[in-house]
């Protein structure tokens, strides 16, 4: 646990973009997140990302109120916005952009609030890019429907969107390359 | 032996940057070390050029570039670049109105007379390029009198600030289109925090020509003068002056003077076309502007333009039209650094070069030797 | 007047962004993610892609190896690592490739295989494979949305035509993930083989194109080629046909650099992987090979 504010130190932000990279790079990777004491790793994910050339989504309030002047982001609705902030235990309720063929840059990462990424109901099995295999994961909070929608957003690559599940100390990465299967 | 070449490069470098420093300070014993000052002042056009292509208006650093670097216009705007990467952005300015500009000089090629009249200011479009020998030998006192009587015999209090725009009156008859004032307040696309993904709008383009090397914008501009291309322009008004820059106060938010910079602008009239709305026919305009004082840049700019937008609505039909040529091509600090970069070690990429040509060699001796 | 030093040269917005850019770049395998690029004090082709990646990634604690055409002591390798030593303190480095965490490297990959825990950083100075066939940009972006390089293939086949062989020497057109084609920067067709299910991440940078992109680890990467003209590396073969070795460690199975000796007038061989070369030396401690 840190003292307040130091997910906003350049620091931290390296430490923690180097967590980032790492789970994405190795989906089904749980990278732990240097995070503030009593606010959820999501927090320390979004300060380590976003600033004032981006804009967030976050249709379930699930962002303080204090943080947003610090994040600088600008608001957007989830079906224009860069980053959406969503709750993992209730089905997207949305359509995110997937960019387009020439640009598939230019579609949203989501950032998924779950319960455990170490343990749950959830089991699957991943495959593709960064992943030696396969590589097993179990999660909790999750709402299958998740995985339905995702499997819609990415069928037509290079278009799709790019998940970062965190829970409250850690984040696993799906990549839009990322096959997953439920087991 | 010749393979112990690449190593010791670290001594290397500082072995060449100990001649260099040597060269800038060879003249001998009574040499005096060039002061920001005489930069700014005595190679006025230089500094304006480095601090235009720098793309940071910071007249005493661009000076000390310009020292720093020999001379080198490309390393001096190339340094300037490089420390604008670590100074923060604190504030943006609202847009400025060159209407406001302190003028030095200002013509048109349009109209013999002009509201406020013509002003040829300093120039040297009409001088002869004959070699002015007394210079060599210039007597520090001649030298400080020039400009200490400058002001004496000039009533200040009659030389107007400003001038009224003579593409005011060519709106007012309706042969130009009138300001898009909606369009005015759109944020422009910034070139230093968005990459350009093209097609890109032309606050862009404008940004990035303003940021241009010289040399590059005038061949591109020449080509199409030239005959590879058919703007044809008419300058419509050339000003060079002194802009004043606002910025909201911090606590009462009124935009505040906070200074000036000194710019160069360019409004060329190109020829006419048809309104697609079916509205009447117009004359088109290209624009061109540029920190300092440096006609060319800004007039060949200004061609550009209106190239550019000439190829944006009927397709590039010549180099000049084609923004991702003119834009991809047209800053220095980038085609310098790539040109230099040729200079470094390439031994591997030679190595596997030598090995195809090898190969193909054997090949067709094989086949020949069938 | 001095300049402002913070930790890794670069403004915080500026290394967010290429962090951004960096995770869309490993989410796409081998896909040119366009970034603003701020200027670096050093030349536009010297490095400054791969510099800014380096910059955004690398923090206190971490060991850093910079390589230019393999060896750690040419000048362009002195002057980068200098500048991150002056910019980044607490940041170590190393010439040793397995001890380092990060290395930067222009033209080579080191012939020691990384590992999962090591990130190498490309140089690179043409992003683009399919520059050669569409000069636009905007045309080419939609060429590799679609994944079509007939065009490319049409030119290696060309070559077949007109030499017999496919004469692209470095840069090899190479495909990750069966879709993107990526230009891998300008290392030796050697090289290439090792991009193929990497245990590293491979991040590459164009400074003055302003592109990221990735090869990310357990990841496809394939030369491009045909069924009777394979992708083929550098041979390294003597008039007998016998596969040369390095005249200091004896190694015959690395990349070599060819010198004249300035004494005998020969061609002398040696490992271009200056550190690979000092642990082969080590480890055999073998006699000089003369070349024949």
């Amino acid at each position: 646990m840190l003292e307040v504010s130091a997910i906003w130190t350049a620091q931290v932000q390296q430490q923690n973009y180097r967590a980032l990279l790492d789970a994405i790079s190795h989906p089904g990777w749980v990278k732990s997140i240097l995070h503030q004491a009593g606010s959820p790793a999501s927090t320390a994910v979004l300060a380590t990302l976003l600033d004032a050339e981006v804009s967030l989504a976050d249709p379930e309030g699930l962002l303080e109120a204090a943080d947003w002047p610090l994040l600088q982001a600008s608001t957007a609705a989830p079906e224009e916005a860069d980053y959406i902030l969503c709750m993992g235990s209730k089905a997207a309720q949305f359509q995110p952009r997937l960019g387009s063929l020439p640009s598939p840059e230019q579609s949203a990462t989501l950032i998924i609030c779950v319960d455990s990424l170490h343990e749950g109901e959830l089991k699957i099995s991943l495959e593709g890019p960064g992943v030696n295999g396969n590589a097993d994961c179990a999660i909790a909070g999750l709402h299958p429907d998740w995985l339905s929608q995702r499997e819609d957003w990415v069928c037509g690559y290079p278009l799709g969107v790019d998940l970062l599940l965190v829970d409250d100390s850690a984040v696993l990465a799906l990549p839009r390359t990322t096959r997953v299967e439920v087991v | 032996m010749a393979y112990v070449a690449i190593k010791g490069g670290g001594q290397a470098i500082e072995g060449s940057k100990a001649v260099l420093e040597y060269l800038r300070t060879r003249q001998g014993e009574c040499a005096q070390p060039l002061q920001a000052d005489t930069i700014q002042n005595q190679l006025r056009l230089l500094h304006g050029r480095v601090l235009s292509e720098g793309g940071v208006y910071h007249p005493r650093l661009a000076s000390l570039a310009i020292k720093q670097a020999q001379g080198d216009s490309l390393e001096a705007a190339f340094i300037l670049r490089a420390y604008r990467s670590t100074v923060p952005r604190l504030a943006e300015t609202d847009l400025l109105d060159t209407r406001n500009m302190r003028i030095t000089r200002r013509i048109s090629s349009a109209f013999k007379d002009i509201p406020g009249g013509q002003m040829l200011g300093a120039t040297t479009d009409y001088h002869l390029r004959l070699m002015r020998m007394e210079l060599l030998n210039e007597s520090p006192e001649r030298f400080r009198a020039v400009s200490g009587e400058w002001f004496k015999d000039l009533n200040v209090d009659e030389i107007p600030d400003t001038f009224p725009k003579v593409l005011q009156q060519l709106r007012r008859d309706g042969l130009l289109a009138p300001l898009d004032e909606q369009r005015a307040q759109q944020t422009p696309f910034d070139i230093t925090r968005e990459p350009m993904i093209f097609p890109v709008p032309r606050s862009a383009a404008l940004a990035t020509l303003a940021r241009g090397e010289q040399g590059s914008l005038l061949a591109i501009a020449y080509s199409n003068m030239r005959g590879y291309g058919d703007v044809h322009p008419t300058v419509a008004e050339l000003r060079v002056g002194y802009l004043p820059v606002f910025l909201p106060h911090p606590i009462t938010g009124k935009p505040m003077e906070i200074g000036e910079v000194e710019l160069t602008e360019c409004e060329v009239v190109a020829m006419y076309e048809a309104d697609e709305e079916g509205g009447k026919p117009l004359f088109t305009l290209g624009y061109g502007a540029c920190f300092g004082h440096n006609e060319v840049k800004a007039i060949s700019m200004a061609i550009l333009d209106r190239s550019l937008q000439n190829g944006v609505q009927h397709g590039p039909g010549n180099p000049s039209e084609d923004p991702e040529f003119v834009l991809l091509h047209v800053d220095g600090i980038e085609s310098m650094g790539f040109c230099t970069h040729y200079k470094m070690p390439h031994y591997v990429t030679f190595q596997s070069d030598m090995d195809r040509l090898r190969a193909t060699q054997a090949k067709q001796s094989q086949e020949q030797g069938e | 007047m001095s300049l402002a030093q913070q930790f890794g040269f670069l403004d915080e917005y500026a290394k967010k962004e290429i962090r951004r850019t960096s995770l869309k770049a490993v989410a796409i395998p081998g896909y040119q993610v366009p970034y603003s690029s701020r200027e670096m004090p050093m030349g536009r082709g010297f490095g400054t892609g791969g510099l800014q990646l380096t910059l955004a990634l690398i923090g206190e604690g971490e060991v850093l190896k910079v390589i230019d055409q393999g060896s750690d002591d040419s000048v362009n390798a002195v002057n980068l690592r200098a500048f991150i030593e002056m910019t980044c303190p607490g940041v170590g480095t190393t010439r040793v490739t397995g001890e380092a965490d990060l290395i930067q490297s222009r033209h080579r990959i080191p012939e020691k295989p990384l590992r999962e825990d090591q990130l190498l950083v490309l140089q690179v100075p043409y992003p683009d494979p399919l520059v050669v066939v569409e000069a636009s940009e905007e045309k080419r972006k939609q060429l590799h949305g679609e994944a079509d390089y007939s065009r490319l293939l049409v030119k290696l086949y060309e070559d077949i035509v007109k030499f017999d062989e496919i004469t692209i020497s470095h840069r090899y057109p190479t495909r990750i993930n069966d879709h993107y084609v990526i230009d891998p920067s300008p290392i030796p067709r050697w090289d290439v083989p090792k991009l193929h299910m990497s245990k590293a991440l491979v991040l590459l940078g164009a400074g003055r194109e302003k592109k990221i992109y990735a090869v990310p680890p357990y990841t496809k990467a394939e030369p491009l080629a045909f069924e009777d003209k394979p992708f083929r590396v550098e041979a390294f073969l003597d008039e007998r046909g016998r596969r040369r070795a390095c005249a200091r460690c004896g190694c015959d199975s690395s990349f070599l650099d060819e010198y004249v000796d300035s004494n005998s007038g020969h061609q002398v061989y040696r490992c271009s992987d200056a550190d690979w070369c000092d642990e082969q030396l080590t480890r055999r401690s073998a006699p000089e090979v003369i070349n024949g």
